[in-house]
């Protein structure tokens, strides 16, 4: 069976503990999280925790079914086979630059269509939307500029069209 | 209506059935206590330690079918329900487990007996709460029960801090919870339970292979209708234990690593295998090369559809209760006509006789079971430890009821037998109530021979005493080349005299010749009695 990349979309009773009760079930089941986001829905009682997970065709079913069996968590949907818009955000902070660099830092960020969003003397924080690749890519060639921070916030989905992950 | 919180738990617990709960007292859960002094109608139970109080739920449920039910104080009286509670999970036990959190100012500032119930036990329970207002208990207490009695069963947590135990709070009319990310799917797919029948049709070897999910009494209902309808041969798993009557001539009894050569022997050689609640665990199974995989036809009934597809390939997936399951299976006409030869050959298998070896001064412990069947015909409640006893008893007891055995079979918990006994001794005060003990397993809860003394229960205890960790000693045996190592436990008390300091009457046999009048002598007593049977220390249970 193929490992591959799959996207799950999870709504959770937005309760406190709820999110440790999620991971801790990863950790239990030896499933590898790439990424995990989360955050508040439409409903102000519901949360959406978008996971990233690699695993073959078991792993991932049992995933779903393990977490369809926490009782917080009200709906597990798989967006891998969807058609899908997905993004993620980066801030990243590029140390020891001096004014050479800059200059072609500002280029590669106009390239990349992100934003410089703090300038200081010696360095600088770029904003940057995009696919997990696109993300990648972007950081390896900040890291020939200088000494970086990134901050990431895990990839968030949606599906395209009408379609909803609904209760 | 308002009362206090704690008299709004007592009486969410008797609205559930339950009559008795285990507990033991401490300053976070007093207030409780001081509920539970004037409430008549609950009694409560103060076993030796909190640990004994969640096998005595557990066995007061397994052996009831209600919500067993442990109290504790939050600290270290919580944490020593642990092994209890992932005991009932294991087993998927209904179990509402109420502790006592610290002040709630102090939550979280590692204040005296604080510890994080919920987050410790999160991997093992079914779910569990932390109360955060005293308006949420009541209904957080309903669904707790509802949780744990509902769906696959298992225990279910709740914290509450000790303020809010002495709040007034509003005692509102009961309702069905109504969780809106929990709803068990009861009713199998009509369709899946069509291709189940196309399936068995088509099967000349079908076996069913009856899991813990068979026992409760409706569902043990149905699949005795679905036995009779289509006289399948039938192995169990060590948790289904008396869900397939004794005498049926097909029941070829448990499979497993330490089931019946037969029992296997027909799970390796079928052509079509029905699973109705199990989750086939690697204990079950035995060696992974037992069933050839790749040339039968599964079809797999469970509520829990994580199970389905786990452990074993499946063809035919039906989620749903077992009950429900069979129920529309009962009411389809459809025959299956099974290889005939095959069914003579299990038959035969079956026949051979064990003819109850012993070195003289020890007593073969499966003979004692055989006597222990002709006293009790299958009618008395069996609870067991964890080892060899546990084996012995589950290859060949006799019990007529699906809630007459009781054992911790996930997760193999020593110490489990004689508290779970006693759960089961205040839920069926009218039945005789059986502790099958090793000596390993009886010292570890041994303290609670004084609580089956305190309370005159009356519960036969069979003790093998082989003075050794028996399964340990078997697989250093098996598996390290007799290298045997802290496995022999030389410096036993002398149990009978222990158990009369209990205030417990006792008796050893040394010789088989004699065991058949001790048991006779210890049944007819009116109360409790511990009898010691000396079990050769190289007696083994794997056959």
């Amino acid at each position: 069976m193929l490992n591959e990349q799959h996207i799950l979309s999870v709504l959770v009773s937005n309760k406190a503990g709820v999110l440790s009760k999620v991971t801790a079930l990863f950790a239990r089941r030896g499933f590898n999280i790439e990424s995990l986001a989360v955050g508040p829905t439409e409903d102000k009682n519901i949360s959406r925790i978008t996971i990233i997970a690699n695993g073959d065709d078991y792993i991932i079913e049992q995933l779903t079914k393990q977490l369809n069996k926490l009782i917080d968590v009200i709906k597990v949907k798989n967006l891998s086979n969807n058609d899908t818009v997905s993004k993620e955000l980066a801030l990243i902070k590029v140390t020891s630059v001096d004014a050479e660099k800059r200059k072609e830092i500002l280029q590669m960020c106009e390239i990349y269509h992100c934003k410089v969003v703090d300038v200081s003397l010696d360095a600088l924080i770029i904003e940057i939307t995009g696919t997990l690749d696109k993300v990648n890519a972007f950081i390896d060639i900040c890291n020939n500029f200088g000494k970086l921070e990134v901050v990431r916030t895990g990839t968030v989905s949606i599906e395209r069209g009408s379609k909803t992950v609904e209760v | 209506m308002k009362m206090t919180a704690s008299e709004a738990i007592l009486n969410i617990i008797l609205e559930n059935g339950t009559d008795v709960v285990f507990g033991y007292p401490g300053s976070a859960i007093a207030p409780v206590y001081d509920a539970l002094s004037s409430f008549d109608k609950i009694k409560h139970v103060l076993p030796k330690t909190e640990q004994s109080a969640a096998h005595a739920a557990s066995g007061y449920a397994k052996s009831s079918g209600k919500v067993g039910v442990c109290i504790a104080t939050s600290g270290p009286g919580a944490t020593n329900l642990i092994t209890g509670i992932a005991t009932a999970y294991s087993d998927s036990v209904p179990m509402v487990a109420i502790t006592g959190q610290v002040h709630s100012d102090l939550v979280g500032r590692d204040a005296f007996q604080e510890v994080d119930i919920t987050g410790a036990t999160n991997p093992f329970c079914k779910h569990n709460y932390l109360i955060n207002s005293p308006d949420e208990i009541v209904d957080v207490l309903r669904e707790a029960f509802y949780i744990a009695s509902t769906g696959r069963k298992g225990p279910v947590l709740v914290d509450i801090p000790t303020n809010y135990l002495t709040e007034f709070v509003e005692f509102k009319k009961y309702k069905e919870p109504n969780l809106i990310s929990y709803k068990p799917n009861y009713k199998g797919n009509t369709l899946q339970i069509k291709r189940a029948i196309d399936c068995l049709k088509k099967a000349k070897r079908p076996l069913l292979y009856i899991g813990g999910g068979c026992c409760d009494l409706e569902t043990n209902k149905e699949l005795k209708k679905f036995i009779e309808k289509t006289s399948f041969p039938a192995v169990t798993t060590l948790k289904a234990v008396g869900a397939v009557p004794f005498d049926y001539p097909l029941n070829f009894g448990m499979i497993g690593t330490h089931g019946k050569k037969v029992a296997n022997y027909a799970l390796s050689t079928c052509d079509t295998l029905m699973i109705l609640g199990a989750r086939i665990g690697d204990r079950s199974l035995g060696k992974a090369d037992l069933i050839d995989e790749e040339n039968i036809k599964v079809i797999h009934i469970d509520i829990d559809p994580a199970e389905i597809g786990k452990n074993m390939h499946t063809n035919i997936p039906v989620v749903g209760l077992v009950k429900n399951v069979l129920s529309a299976l009962n009411e389809k006409d459809f025959s299956v006509s099974c290889d005939k030869e095959w069914i003579e050959a299990l038959k035969i298998k079956n026949s051979i006789k064990n003819d109850y070896p012993h070195k003289k001064g020890f007593v073969n412990p499966e003979f004692v079971i055989e006597c222990i069947n002709r006293i009790t015909n299958g009618n008395s409640i069996v609870s067991t430890e964890v080892g060899q006893n546990q084996i012995w008893a589950a290859r060949n007891i006799k019990i007529n009821s699906p809630l007459g055995f009781i054992t911790s079979g996930g997760l193999g918990t020593m110490g489990f037998g004689l508290p779970a006994a006693i759960g089961a001794a205040f839920a069926n005060k009218d039945k005789s109530v059986i502790a099958i003990e090793g000596d390993g397993s009886l010292m570890m809860s041994l303290a609670e021979l004084s609580t089956i003394a305190s309370y005159n229960l009356n519960i036969k205890i069979i003790l093998f005493n082989n003075n050794a960790l028996g399964m340990i000693r078997e697989y250093q045996k098996n598996n390290f080349g007799e290298n045997y190592f802290e496995v022999f436990l030389e410096k036993n008390p002398d149990f009978t005299l222990l158990s009369k300091s209990f205030g417990i009457k006792a008796k050893r046999v040394d010789n088989q010749d004699e065991i058949s009048d001790a048991l006779k002598e210890a049944f007819s007593y009116n109360g409790s009695y511990l009898l010691e049977i000396n079990v050769d220390p190289m007696e083994n249970s794997i056959i």
